[in-house]
């Protein structure tokens, strides 16, 4: 699998999130409060809402619609709403850029009628 | 009809007829189906028909466009024979008290303010909910329902309580705002809602609203006054409007406010700073210029603990409130309550 680059990894400062789209695909990078970055799809796995409509702490991500919760370290559900984690595009920082490794297009379930990818 | 509806863990099965909407006949048969507005709007209760046919009964509804093919809103469909349904999320046991289709008379229409009119349903049999919930109206000749709260404090109750804020070119605010608000029966399916008062984990309650989201809070805090929750538990009601002509329901407050010592209301004024009149008129109740998330903030203070937070109102000043309360005072989200069904 290949990595991608897809931003400057210090343009989204430390507790922020940002959505980047690379070559028509969206991604949601949150930098957690210790700058760590965590780089998502950038739609809730319930129902499709925006994330980047929803609450960002540096710590946790809740979305606007039913306060789905997940933590920004690995995307694991947080405080007992939240019924699926978010997929994760693995990342690392490379000389000050952010990249993820890329095959394809995470998406959930709900969003076509295939299997997820894992 | 049997009508299958099954995700990628399990199965229900409903015996349905030709008026009732699939995912209405399920929730009166205690299945919770994932649905919010139960009117065509929100697009929770999307579904695939993976066989058999329906009618739509309302193509032109807000959330069609949201549909794919093979796709349609449980709300709106009516099963034409036997039909087998995919949806792509959880489902439970709706607890009591179930929702059910009544027909009731519109009745008490009264003028609050130029925008804000209060209306009731009368029933011939009483209807039970808890404080919080909301039902879905049906007026005769008008497509479509739409979701009003709850303001009754009493349950079970003969009559509902309602209030409507004037939409200009909306049918039902027409209607009820026009000279033809005369007498005239009305389809009422309910009670439904989550964001409900229970007494045994409430704890200290906050409430939020804007507009018209103040309805369900009367309920709520009326419910927690006569149950006695308000000797041992504080409640913070902030009810936002834009200026002292759209304020309503502030001799309802005044007296919850007079009655209640540890209950504090607060009337924040987006558009203008509170005239020393209005303060005069209503000593119980205090006024504050501002946004109402922005007063709320500033008289809460963080971390909110041992609280039950219920917020209502404009899409906006719903957000605005959930944002401040899950970042500034550290509520965790599942105690807050609140039902997007605008």
């Amino acid at each position: 699998m290949e990595w991608k680059s897809i931003c400057n990894a210090d343009q989204i400062g430390a507790g922020e999130m940002q959505i980047v789209e690379i070559d028509g695909t969206r991604f949601l990078v949150l930098k957690q409060t210790d700058d760590e970055p965590l780089v998502v799809p950038p739609v809730c796995p319930h129902m499709t809402m925006d994330l980047c409509d929803g609450f960002f702490d540096g710590e946790i991500l809740t979305c606007a619609q039913h306060l789905w919760q997940w933590s920004a370290k690995d995307g694991s559900v947080h405080g007992g709403i939240a019924e699926r984690p978010l997929l994760v595009y693995p990342s690392r920082k490379v000389n000050g850029v952010l990249e993820i490794q890329f095959e394809s297009e995470l998406r959930y379930g709900h969003e076509t009628d295939a299997e997820e990818t894992p | 009809m049997k009508v299958s509806i099954r995700n990628a863990t399990e199965e229900c099965q409903l015996e349905c007829d030709e008026t009732t909407p699939i995912l209405h006949q399920a929730l009166v048969c205690g299945i919770e189906l994932p649905h919010e507005c139960l009117s065509g709007t929100c697009g929770s209760c999307k579904a695939r028909l993976a066989s058999g046919n329906i009618k739509n009964l309302w193509p032109d509804a807000p959330a069609c466009s949201l549909l794919k093919p093979g796709e349609c809103l449980l709300c709106q469909s009516i099963p034409l024979g036997n039909c087998e349904f995919e949806i792509k999320t959880a489902f439970s046991r709706t607890e009591d008290p179930l929702p059910a289709y009544r027909r009731g008379m519109l009745c008490n229409v009264q003028r609050l303010n130029a925008d804000v009119l209060a209306f009731s349903i009368a029933f011939d049999q009483p209807v039970d909910f808890l404080a919080g919930q909301f039902v879905a109206l049906s007026f005769d000749g008008i497509d479509g329902m739409r979701c009003y709260s709850m303001v009754n404090t009493d349950t079970p109750s003969r009559t509902l309580d309602f209030v409507i804020k004037r939409k200009p070119g909306g049918d039902v605010s027409e209607r009820l705002f026009g000279t033809s608000a005369a007498e005239q029966s009305v389809t009422c399916f309910g009670p439904v809602g989550k964001a409900v008062f229970d007494p045994k984990q409430a704890g200290n309650i906050v409430c939020i609203a804007g507009g018209s989201g103040i309805a369900g809070m009367l309920s709520i805090v009326g419910r927690a006054g006569s149950c006695g929750h308000l000797e041992h538990h504080t409640a913070d009601v902030f009810f936002g409007v834009r200026s002292a002509a759209d304020v309503f329901f502030l001799p309802e407050w005044a007296a919850l406010a007079a009655e209640h010592p540890r209950l504090h209301v607060v009337i924040a004024l987006s558009e203008e700073a509170p005239t020393d009149t209005l303060r005069m008129a209503y000593p119980s109740l205090k006024f504050e210029q501002g946004l109402v998330h922005e007063v709320a903030a500033r008289s809460l203070s963080a971390p909110l603990v041992e609280t039950t937070a219920f917020v209502a109102g404009p899409t906006p000043a719903v957000n605005a409130a959930l944002r401040m309360l899950l970042m500034q005072m550290k509520l965790p989200a599942k105690l807050i309550k609140y039902d997007k069904f605008a």
